[in-house]
């Protein structure tokens, strides 16, 4: 690379991408961690 | 005894849909009818001036509607439609985060208004967005076509956007109710805790990007208001904003809506006021203070003599610490009344310092200066003024000062 | 260089695979980007502009613009000092000798072709890049109209075509980019200048041209290349006899190149597309555990009260 700027078009956008990916594992992973138990019907 | 077909049944069925949830209840020449009232006729002129202007912004351009330049590319539209706007349409995810992840319950009545607020205030701030930009219609490139990963700017197009929609499915209940889908306001409400802390994901990042815009101004904005703590300023300053925007709209609420609240709630209500106040109050004095460290980092205490720096002490000092005061003498009065004359000065403080950023202090050593267009102020007025027609138009109809018998509150279904 | 996806999407490939093979890189102590190794520029000598404009006739016959509006004999142009508008991409201003009896000083200004752009830093679109051969170009097939660019570029040079409704563009000087990388050229103003006052050149070259006539000539120049730091370095370079703030250059600029003014900013956003939903999420269980706690307690409260 050879400019900041190129060097920031290509590392800004990782980093976005792996951030929102994080946000979408991030729903998976607290539906399975905060599962509520089945209620029974009384 | 008249026997209808099944044709004329729907037809009929369909004609009382009309009539009950878009004419409220009445005949359309009664509704009409009801529609002559002061405030109207005073809507209508607006809007009879600000059609034509649009018309002439969308076929002639920049030049012809505003007194933009080359040295000025930012004005009236950017600086109050945007920014302002976006600052004081945060009251939708503080109220929505202290109600629904804070727990503070007794907030409850005032998030629906407050979510309101923000979903139409983000609407049209992208409406007065697509008047300044150049070509509105390209609105979606940086999400679609071209990725400028290097820009502030381009985040808060993305989370604008995104924000648009977290505030839409907050308010999506309200409409279901409305509605009576029952079902896809089940849907709706269980997405409301993701949703909310989403907005306020979305919202930290937007509200201190449209500050960290300025950050590629260090020649051009006033050293006193150029601060790398711009994007902390604005968020701050942001949420000041939003619990003053409710302050202000609950009370206008109501007054004009006063026949869908009971009088029971009008007492709990300025008991909510205070409580807001409260907060406004505290978050005002940090945000004080930190203008201050802002100086300090830019060791600029000299500029403070000038006539820009005496103009920086308006706006810190009349405009956040004396509000601030006149919030924490309110709360120990309980005196909703007052909370809300500092709310009111809370919100002009906010335009003030948006104005400041983006036309006071901006090129503060240009020679040249920039004032708005006649055209400009005619589209920013009947901009707001169709924001609050909509929000009249909604509350009239949705569940949003009062809840629906049918449902019981979201949060004790989350 | 515009990072299209697939650029994006093989740069991010080798980055992994890098990592994953575990193939020796040279990493670098500190980032450090030296710039496309074989870019061109432009060194203006303002000791030897004598004021023609035929760089701005030449300028505006290039790029189709009309002729210049006030005539190049016509002195009273020199008036005002302007900058460069929609139909206009460069202009030379003329500024008073601070030197008494020594003639006026005239300077032409367009676009600096900033070696870290703040326009490409700005934009939403990635409409503005830094090509190899140094001009910075703009790509009007993608602009939305935002003029962030024209906010952030501290030369003030873009220009909008606010009178066009339908296809305004940000317009500016492009280095004649066609001109020198297919046409082996100079660029226009380059080409009309009479005087040679502007060199066109590799700007390693012209560096250190410029620093070979500051040597020889210690008492006609002031010792500073403007845009050889500025700003991180612009493309285009300048060379006064008098202090360069008394011939319109802003001299407060300082080195630091536009896009790390935001860096630290943008840095913080996958810190909170990360942190705020893990911030968030507990601060929900929190409360939603204080107000379990609640509820149980009351109706325990009540159990032992008994029915009211």
């Amino acid at each position: 690379m050879h400019t900041l700027h190129d060097f920031m078009l290509v590392t800004k956008g990782q980093e976005y991408l792996i951030a929102v990916t994080f946000l979408l594992l991030f729903c998976i992973f607290w539906a399975v961690l905060d599962k509520k138990k089945k209620r029974h019907a009384d | 005894m008249t026997v209808m077909t099944r044709e004329q049944r729907e037809q009929m069925a369909f004609r009382t849909w009309v009539a009950d949830k878009l004419f409220l209840g009445m005949s359309f020449g009664d509704y009409v009818k009801k529609q002559i009232t002061p405030f109207n006729i005073i809507a209508a002129l607006i809007l009879a001036v600000g059609i034509p202007v649009t018309f002439v912004r969308f076929t002639q351009g920049l030049a012809a509607t505003t007194h933009l330049t080359d040295n000025y590319p930012w004005g009236l539209w950017i600086g109050v439609d945007v920014l302002c706007g976006v600052a004081l349409a945060a009251g939708g995810f503080t109220l929505g985060s202290a109600v629904y992840l804070f727990g503070m319950k007794e907030y409850h009545a005032i998030v629906r208004p407050a979510v309101l607020t923000g979903f139409l205030g983000y609407f049209f701030v992208v409406v007065g967005l697509c008047f300044d930009l150049g070509r509105p219609w390209r609105l979606p490139y940086p999400m679609l076509v071209s990725y400028g990963t290097t820009s502030v700017m381009f985040l808060v197009g993305w989370h604008v956007a995104l924000y648009l929609t977290c505030q839409f499915v907050e308010f999506c209940p309200a409409i279901f109710e409305w509605l009576g889908w029952k079902n896809f306001r089940k849907w709706a409400v269980r997405l409301t805790i993701g949703a909310t802390v989403f907005g306020v994901i979305l919202s930290t990042l937007h509200q201190s990007a449209l500050g960290a815009l300025f950050l590629l101004a260090p020649g051009k904005l006033h050293p006193l208001w150029y601060t790398s703590f711009i994007p902390v300023f604005f968020l701050v300053s942001a949420i000041i904003g939003g619990i003053s925007m409710v302050i202000f709209e609950s009370m206008l609420s109501h007054r004009v809506f006063s026949n869908q609240i009971n009088h029971q709630d009008h007492n709990h209500f300025d008991k909510l006021t205070i409580g807001l106040g409260k907060a406004a109050a505290t978050i005002l004095f940090g945000y004080f203070c930190l203008k201050w460290v802002g100086v300090a980092h830019g060791q600029h205490w000299d500029l403070l003599n000038t006539p820009l720096g005496r103009w920086f002490l308006v706006e810190v000092i009349g405009f956040v610490l004396f509000p601030c005061l006149l919030f924490v003498w309110a709360v120990r009065r309980e005196s909703a009344a007052w909370a809300r004359v500092a709310a009111i000065w809370t919100v002009l403080g906010i335009i003030l310092n948006r104005v400041n950023v983006s036309m006071v202090a901006f090129n503060w050593n240009l020679p040249d200066r920039y004032f708005p267009k006649w055209t400009e102020f005619v589209v920013t007025i009947t901009i707001i003024t169709v924001f609050i027609l909509t929000f009249r138009w909604i509350v009239n109809r949705m569940p949003v000062l009062w809840e629906h018998p049918e449902y019981p509150p979201e949060y004790e279904q989350a | 260089m515009t990072i299209t996806r697939r650029d994006f999407l093989k740069a991010t490939g080798i980055a992994g695979a890098t990592g994953l093979l575990s193939i020796p890189t040279v990493a670098q102590a500190q980032e450090f980007f030296p710039g496309w190794p074989d870019r061109y520029g432009v060194l203006n000598d303002c000791t030897l502009c004598i004021g023609c404009r035929r760089c701005e006739e030449a300028c505006n016959r290039v790029n189709g613009n009309p002729p210049p509006k006030v005539p190049l004999d016509d002195k009273s142009v020199f008036n005002t000092v302007r900058r460069t508008d929609a139909k206009n991409f460069t202009v030379v201003n003329r500024f008073p000798n601070p030197n008494r009896d020594k003639p006026p000083i005239y300077v032409k200004r367009q676009c600096m072709h900033c070696n870290e752009p703040a326009c490409a830093s700005a934009c939403l679109v990635a409409a503005f890049s830094k090509t190899a051969a140094g001009a910075v170009l703009y790509n009007s097939k993608v602009c939305i109209g935002c003029r962030y660019c024209m906010t952030a570029c501290p030369f003030y040079v873009p220009s909008y075509e606010y009178d066009s409704p339908y296809t305004p563009r940000v317009v500016k000087c492009t280095m004649c980019y066609d001109r020198i990388t297919r046409e082996g050229k100079l660029p226009g103003c380059v080409e009309a200048c009479p005087v040679e006052a502007l060199t066109f050149g590799k700007r390693s070259d012209l560096i250190r041209i410029a620093r070979e006539r500051i040597l020889r000539n210690p008492d006609k120049y002031v010792d500073h290349i403007y845009g050889e730091h500025e700003v991180g370095g612009t493309s285009w370079m300048y060379l006064s006899g008098v202090p360069f703030d008394k011939i319109g250059f802003r001299t407060d600029l300082g080195i630091t190149p536009y896009p790390e003014l935001t860096r630290g900013f943008l840095s913080a956003v996958p810190l909170v597309l990360t942190l705020w939903p893990v911030f968030f999420t507990g601060v929900y269980m929190f409360s939603r555990r204080r107000e379990q706690i609640a509820k149980t307690e009351d109706s325990s409260h009540e159990r032992e009260e008994g029915p009211s």
